[in-house]
């Protein structure tokens, strides 16, 4: 489990599925069912207009980034009690590609992205990089 | 059974990149010899040099662009075939290369190499740039010989995709990449430098055989 904190906001995504690869790193098999929960609590009262979780990739490295959201989901809408945690499960189905890569120019990422939409506000965002990557890959 | 493959830069990019060339060329020559017409007062003669790297640019270009035509008055265009040209890692392929001379030429060396090229894009200003790095994955070498009108080079490997590499990826600003990379050096006479894609599927070879 990892957690990102803003002044306001505290985000946790906590994976249930994969395998563990020490790190906090969780690496799951192209197909595979990626389940989790993300855990929200923030210091006041936040209007939320969409508490967006997405599955989505990106390229690190020398070249300008690349970036597909394969899965999004819509897991709340409305008011975030302050002190309170309130937790939203998530599933998504791995995809069959492109697996995560580490090469000397280039990177590709794999992530949960939390996305908290709140009006008037810059939203707070977390990511929670995991491995895609068939067991025999490198 | 195998396939023909084609090169990355086509004929048409080729033939663009001539066109551009030739535009480019033209007009550097135009405002050289505008600048080489005042070239008595100081200022021609300084703008006939700073003209002049542009020419040798524009020149550049048109003889890249147009190697190819050159290079086929004595040597007839490469020609490659793979066993197939989408490959699962750990795949083993068979490649050929068959490049036939139209003249007597000698041949100092003729090389082909499985490579996996990692290119990366980024704007820098208002300029964009491209880094490569190659990784060689297997090579495959012709000694140096002369051959006569007529005669032919044959080139054939077995090449094999890594089994716990990395598949064909191909982003907006990045791609990692198969080909091979085919390069003959020809004395006296334009090289042939050409690179072939090949498509590798996130799949495994052995997995698929087994079911």
């Amino acid at each position: 489990m990892l957690k990102s904190i803003t002044p306001d906001c505290d985000i946790r995504v906590t994976l249930r599925t994969g395998e563990e690869m020490g790190g906090g790193m969780r690496r799951f098999l192209p197909g595979e069912s990626v389940e989790g929960e993300v855990t929200v609590r923030t210091l006041k009262d936040v209007k939320c207009n969409h508490l967006w979780v997405r599955f989505a990739w990106h390229t690190e490295g020398r070249g300008d980034r690349d970036r597909s959201v394969v899965h999004e989901q819509d897991v709340y809408q409305g008011t975030l009690r302050a002190g309170e945690p309130m937790a939203f499960p998530f599933q998504f189905l791995a995809p069959r590609d492109p697996w995560s890569f580490a090469g000397v120019y280039i990177n590709i990422v794999w992530a949960i992205e939390v996305d908290v939409d709140v009006p008037w506000a810059v939203n707070p965002r977390y990511e929670h990089a995991l491995v895609l990557a068939p067991a025999w890959a490198r | 059974m195998q396939k023909s493959v084609k090169p990355a830069l086509g004929n048409s990019q080729r033939g663009c990149l001539v066109g551009f060339a030739v535009v480019w060329t033209a007009f550097s020559l135009f405002f050289l010899v505008m600048a080489l017409r005042d070239a008595g007062s100081g200022p021609g003669f300084f703008g006939a040099l700073f003209i002049l790297p542009f020419l040798a640019i524009g020149i550049g270009l048109l003889c890249f662009g147009l190697a190819p035509a050159f290079r086929a008055l004595k040597v007839s265009p490469p020609e490659v075939l793979v066993t197939s040209d989408m490959l699962r890692l750990g795949e083993p392929f068979t490649f050929t290369l068959r490049q036939e001379f139209k003249a007597p030429l000698h041949v100092e060396s003729a090389r082909a190499d499985l490579v996996l090229r990692e290119s990366a894009s980024y704007t820098r200003g208002t300029d964009r740039y491209t880094d490569t790095h190659e990784q060689i994955l297997g090579s495959a070498y012709a000694p140096a010989r002369e051959y006569r009108a007529g005669e032919r080079l044959e080139l054939s490997e077995t090449f094999t995709i890594p089994a716990n590499g990395m598949h064909t990826f191909q982003g907006k600003n990045n791609k990692i990449e198969y080909f091979i990379k085919v390069s003959i050096i020809i004395a006296k006479w334009p090289d042939v430098k050409e690179d072939y894609p090949v498509v590798v599927v996130p799949e495994r070879y052995h997995a698929l055989r087994e079911v």
